[in-house]
């Protein structure tokens, strides 16, 4: 995986820990295993005048999903619905593009969108990080470059 | 006293923390849901409120459009409005400065900031609020 911006990389990697530790008590895990096969994936367009929108993207196993939906919403796994996972993990996308804008762009050149399902292909991956909570894997990365 | 809150949001999931954090603070409220400006709008226009919490990245009207247009209603241009976002930027914060909100909690947030921020923006617009004892030593799970 090549990292255009350890910098970037850094800044990401500080807000999926605020944003893990604040809301669900979590530190990450030192090391990675493998991505499940089942996962959630989606991305926030966050545009620019000048350039083609940016998309940051998030990608999460489907049980650590689950695991966050219901300390989010505090209900027994038995309770957990398909909507609430894609609802919790959309919202977990939106406090994660958020702290990243914050940091990197604190001019507000760039605009944040509204978070949606899906796994976009177009634009290289600019920076890229992945982390383990609970022996799951998340991946968060950006396709397009921050000016 | 009871309180009639307005939590707006497009997240149901966020919804369902906010309200909990409500009902944490002790307080006897009525929680009213608007999954966007727009519905938080229509259900101003059938119910009074003591305050809104809204978010401001939504879909079709943003929370900033909602607060200019409530501004602009004589009846709701003092209405309390505390900001619940992941926006921290001078601009956006200047922004909502200027259109009067009454507070700010950035996205994420620990149940007891919440809980602290709403009490307070009560406490001020109602003078004759009991708080519920807070205990600063829970672990502000929600």
């Amino acid at each position: 995986m090549q990292i255009s911006n350890p910098q970037q990389q850094m800044m990401m990697r500080m807000a999926i820990s605020e944003v893990f530790q604040k809301m669900f008590f979590m530190i990450p895990q030192e090391e990675l295993v493998p991505a499940a096969e089942k996962q959630y994936r989606c991305f926030v367009p966050i545009a620019h005048k000048q350039q083609d929108t940016l998309k940051l993207c998030l990608n999460i196993d489907w049980e650590l999903a689950m695991q966050l939906t219901k300390n989010f919403m505090g209900i027994q796994s038995s309770q957990v619905t398909d909507a609430q996972i894609g609802s919790t993990v959309l919202e977990i996308l939106n406090m994660l593009a958020g702290n990243f804008l914050n940091q990197i762009d604190p001019e507000g050149r760039y605009a944040l969108g509204i978070p949606v399902t899906g796994d976009p292909v177009d634009g290289d991956i600019s920076v890229y990080e992945e982390l383990n909570f609970e022996s799951h894997r998340l991946a968060v990365f950006l396709r397009g470059s921050i000016l | 006293m009871a309180y009639n809150i307005l939590v707006v949001d497009d997240s149901s999931a966020m919804r369902v923390v906010i309200k909990k954090v409500l009902h944490m603070t002790g307080l006897d409220i009525l929680v009213f849901e608007a999954g966007s400006g727009i519905d938080a709008l229509t259900v101003l226009e059938e119910q009074w409120v003591d305050m809104i919490l809204t978010d401001i990245h939504m879909p079709q009207m943003s929370g900033v459009e909602l607060i200019e247009k409530i501004r602009s209603h004589q009846e709701f241009n003092t209405l309390p409005v505390m900001v619940i976002s992941t926006e921290g930027r001078e601009d956006f914060l200047s922004k909502t400065q200027k259109l009067g909100v009454a507070g700010y909690l950035k996205k994420p947030f620990q149940a007891t900031e919440l809980r602290n921020a709403i009490l307070a923006i009560l406490e001020e617009h109602n003078a004759d609020i009991q708080p519920a004892a807070t205990n600063d030593d829970e672990d502000g799970d929600f």
